[in-house]
């Protein structure tokens, strides 16, 4: 099955965001701070203005309302107080990109420097300057089963509690306990299309922006909340999304600016575009955590209790963070039966950008302590890593850590697959004398944004073509394709007579966003909804037409069939013109939500029935070689499984896994963004290093099927779980070969090698 | 607009006026309004605005576009005729070699150099040869059989 999206791919014909024009656009852009905490004296403007060419200049006090997702603590441009470098202080709109960016150079801000908040131990002092003092008056946002209140006198923005059992009496009598602290870095989502908006204000219709955006409808809902204006007013329209990855959400700097600049020059439309240095400074990212947990045994190997500790390093503004430190803590025990639980996961404001929302959301970071955590576990027991998980591993009918009752579980058939193919061969030797060889592996489970609603529209037109009328972007993930062939097969039309409509907020239905792996399953089901409806009526209509019975039609490859009478059957074109004597078309809207299903987590214990609509499944496997003498770490082999439920499109699938599976490679390896006193240290792709097609291991990508009762055909996402897995497998092969493991990310040849020398160092003076 | 050049883009004669300090990238995207080609770093490192230039690779982010002056440059909308895609980009298509597809263009311009210069190359050498491109959605495997079945494919049955 071809994808739709890719061979306008191939021939350069496909429109990015980056690609709108419009006649008399003007270049937006905006100051960054440059210092990562300071009180603002003065910021003048006036250079800026006197340029020719400059139509417009705006400071926070143009607009000084704020905005976020969960909690109000953002302003579009910073007002009295900069809380880190990258954020906007000022912006312009000018007739070119050199004037814009000359006017920037001439606005002089004075700042009164701030002591820096740089990491969790700074925000955690007893003597922590405050980055937000008034944190408790801002406005929240109602988040179902989420409770947001940031601790009065703390740099805390968001506690995260999860408590089952007694975990205190349960480590008491243990037969092996073990306890350590892991941590990850801040990495940078990367995709090559910058974040862009092109936005114009127009007096009868508000503002309408093109934009690079996986949630075209939130972005418009936000929007029109920050402007303070119906959610009518504004009009969001997306075309390919070039790489995002959990990106591109939400308001942040880009749309408040963007729609600000717009409405001072309207009706001249303007286009603000991040460039790579904005990305690294100014964009979201992965959250750094640091995580202490706390893991219990019996003589068997059974888990008794898990605890785990995490302080996340936020940045500057809540954003989703507390979403993130949720949606993370309740797995971050993993995918198993642990009767005694407890999770504290703090969500700390620091002076660094604010990191978001990111593939796999928080789990990686989980992961890559109690995956690890599990290989010491299993070496203080003298058992086999992977049997240590078999004993525990969570089955159908077994009871999660938040209560809920597990079904369709793929954790096991996931961590079968991968051990399968991961010891299908013996390891070749090292390369080197002083190389050695080691195999790990991990398993991992994610939840899925829960509740939402989602909707969508079908059209059947007379001429036998379909409409799928969705807000489902299509930022590399196959979105387009799989929901095409989800209609054309409830309908039976030919896959190439199903037209995607691209997303745009006043012709698409209402959906939250085209994140967190949901979009096959819930534009999946809305989708069938919406065909079911056109089906209904299609085969009332043919009924009337046909003289037969309804009970007596079928539907197959465009045509109406009357049983028994093939001589009687009309195309779907047919049946609409002989109907209204005419053309025509059958219009049908779809739904599918899961607030009903959903069961609000208590917001002490997290106990939940059902947090999730449902859970994805992923595990890796790595094989490595180190060199004890320089502490060069190589990844030969990787090996990812993934469970789609029902591979709709496998091949679209098997992208999802592999690349997830390098995105993890990457996180393991090489990606961190440097900080030093809230300051980025390596903001280009020359210091801050991606995979290539030369670091890649050999790669085994595995599509698992355990079908969910839920999905259409038993489909489930499948976009993210592979990354968490995969820098705890590297981890774990580590530990394997060296007997060392390493608790931090990224595994940089200089941190084993270290590593390696203070484990000798204790070995000899022991 | 500064100045007037003369050249060749995709066999096409093309007078293009531009300012001094436009890269080609800028040529192409600002003068000709031909989207194809993607800026996704502007520092020469991620490969993204590969094009050739008299049959050579360059990253067109940083080549000046006087220098592009006389010269004949072949971008990803030169690779398909008459509306249907050539060996190459059917191999991506076929392959998975593509998700959000940024990266494409760049991936397609380097592997045509590679399969011109070395018709069948081993995977190692694919993968050296586009060591210079990035694709963040992580694809490189499934890019690397997509080049290996465009090689297949253009040295016949």
């Amino acid at each position: 099955m071809r994808r739709v999206d890719t061979p306008g791919k191939a021939t350069g014909a496909a429109e990015y965001g980056v690609d709108h024009r419009l006649p008399g656009m003007l270049v937006g852009k905006f100051k960054r701070a440059g210092v990562p905490h300071a009180r603002i004296e003065n910021i003048d403007t006036s250079g800026a203005l006197a340029l020719p060419g400059v139509r417009a200049v705006i400071t926070g006090a143009d607009w000084p309302r704020h905005h976020g997702p969960l909690l109000r603590d953002q302003p579009a441009l910073a007002t009295d107080r900069v809380r880190w470098a990258g954020e906007a202080v000022a912006a312009v709109a000018a007739v070119d990109e050199e004037t814009a960016i000359e006017a920037i150079d001439r606005i002089e801000v004075e700042y009164e420097d701030l002591p820096v908040v740089d990491t969790v131990d700074d925000a955690l002092a007893d003597d922590a300057p405050l980055l937000h003092p008034d944190a408790e008056l801002y406005d929240v946002a109602d988040t179902p089963g989420m409770r947001i209140q940031p601790e009065p006198g703390t740099n805390i923005a968001y506690h995260f509690k999860l408590r089952r059992g007694d975990v205190d009496v349960a480590f008491a009598t243990a037969h092996v306990t073990v306890e350590d602290t892991y941590e990850t870095q801040f990495v940078q989502y990367c995709h090559l299309e910058p974040h862009v908006v092109v936005a114009q204000m127009d007096p009868r219709d508000g503002l309408t922006l093109w934009t690079s955006t996986m949630g075209p409808h939130t972005l418009r809902n936000m929007l029109a909340d920050f402007l303070d204006v119906p959610a009518s007013n504004v009009r969001v329209i997306t075309s390919y999304v070039g790489g995002a990855y959990g990106s591109k959400m939400y308001l942040r700097i880009i749309n408040p600016v963007a729609a600000l600049l717009a409405k001072k020059v309207a009706p001249r439309p303007v286009r603000v575009c991040f460039d790579r240095e904005d990305e690294f400074l100014s964009a979201a990212g992965r959250l750094p955590a640091r995580v202490t947990i706390k893991t219990a045994v019996d003589r068997e190997g059974r888990l008794v209790a898990r605890q785990s500790e995490v302080f996340w390093n936020k940045g500057a503004y809540l954003d989703l963070g507390a979403m993130v430190v949720r949606n993370s803590g309740y797995v971050s025990l993993g995918p198993y039966r642990i009767p005694n639980a407890r999770v504290d996961a703090y969500c700390l404001y620091t002076n660094r950008q604010p990191g978001g929302a990111f593939r796999a959301l928080g789990v990686p970071q989980m992961a890559w302590a109690g995956e690890q955590q599990l290989d010491r576990v299993a070496r203080e027991l003298g058992m086999d890593p992977l049997e240590l998980r078999r004993r525990n591993i969570l089955q159908e009918g077994d009871e999660s850590v938040t209560g809920e009752v597990m079904s369709a579980v793929g954790a096991g058939p996931c961590l079968e697959a991968v051990a399968e193919q991961l010891h299908a061969m013996p390891a070749e030797p090292p390369e080197t004398a002083s190389g050695v060889v080691g195999r790990g592996a991990a398993v991992v489970l994610k939840s899925t944004l829960t509740p939402t609603a989602t909707f969508a529209s079908v059209k059947l037109n007379h001429d036998g073509s379909v409409d799928l009328i969705a807000a489902a972007v299509e930022h590399g993930q196959g979105t387009m394709t799989a929901l095409t062939q989800i209609v054309a097969d409830e309908l039976q039309v030919p896959f190439e007579r199903v037209r995607f409509v691209m997303p745009d907020t006043s012709v698409t239905p209402f959906d939250r966003s085209s994140s967190s792996s949901r979009t096959v399953f819930t534009m999946g089901n809305a989708l069938c909804d919406a065909s079911r409806e056109v089906r209904t009526r299609l085969l009332e209509m043919a009924s009337s037409v046909l003289d037969a019975e309804i009970q007596d039609l079928e539907l197959r490859d465009g045509e109406v069939l009357v049983r028994d009478d093939p001589s009687r059957s009309a195309t779907y074109e047919q049946i609409i013109r002989r109907y209204y004597k005419g053309p025509g078309n059958i219009g049908g809207l779809g739904s599918f939500a899961t607030q009903s299903i959903y069961d609000p987590m208590d917001p002490e214990t997290a106990y939940s029935t059902r947090p999730s609509t449902f859970w994805m499944y992923a595990a890796a496997g790595a094989e490595v070689e180190v060199d004890r003498e320089t502490g060069e770490c190589r990844v030969r082999r990787l090996v990812t499984a993934v469970d789609a439920g029902k591979a709709v499109n496998p091949l679209g699938c098997l992208q999802q896994v592999t690349g997830s599976a390098v995105m993890g490679l990457g996180m393991a390896m090489s990606e961190e963004l440097v900080f030093e006193e809230g300051r980025v240290m390596n903001p280009t792709f020359l210091d801050y290093k991606i995979p290539t097609t030369v670091d890649l291991p050999q790669m085994t990508d595995i599509v698992v099927e355990t079908p969910h009762p839920d999905g259409p055909s038993g489909a489930r996402g499948v976009g993210e779980p592979g990354v968490a897995a995969v820098p705890a497998a590297i981890g774990n092969a580590v530990f394997d070969a060296t007997g060392v493991q390493m608790t931090s990310l990224p595994l940089r040849s200089e941190k084993i090698y270290w590593s390696l020398r203070a484990a000798e160092k204790a070995e000899g003076g022991s | 607009m500064n100045r007037t050049i003369d050249l060749t883009v995709n066999g096409r004669h093309e007078n293009v006026e531009i300012h001094d300090n436009w890269t080609l990238l800028d040529v192409l995207r600002s003068g000709l309004t031909m989207l194809g080609t993607e800026e996704g770093c502007g520092e020469g490192s991620c490969g993204s605005c590969t094009v050739l230039v008299d049959g050579r690779l360059v990253r067109s982010c940083l080549f000046l576009g006087v220098r592009a002056s006389g010269r004949d440059v072949l971008t990803v909308e030169g690779l398909s005729k008459d509306g249907e895609l050539d060996a190459l980009q059917n191999a991506f298509v076929d392959e998975g070699g593509i998700q959000c597809g940024f990266c494409t263009p760049g991936f397609l311009m380097t592997t045509k150099v590679l399969l011109e210069e070395n018709p069948s190359p081993t995977e190692e050498e694919i993968r050296e040869f586009l060591s210079g491109n990035f694709c963040r959605c992580g694809g490189y495997t499934l890019i690397l059989k997509a080049v290996q079945a465009a090689a297949l494919a253009k040295a016949g049955p």
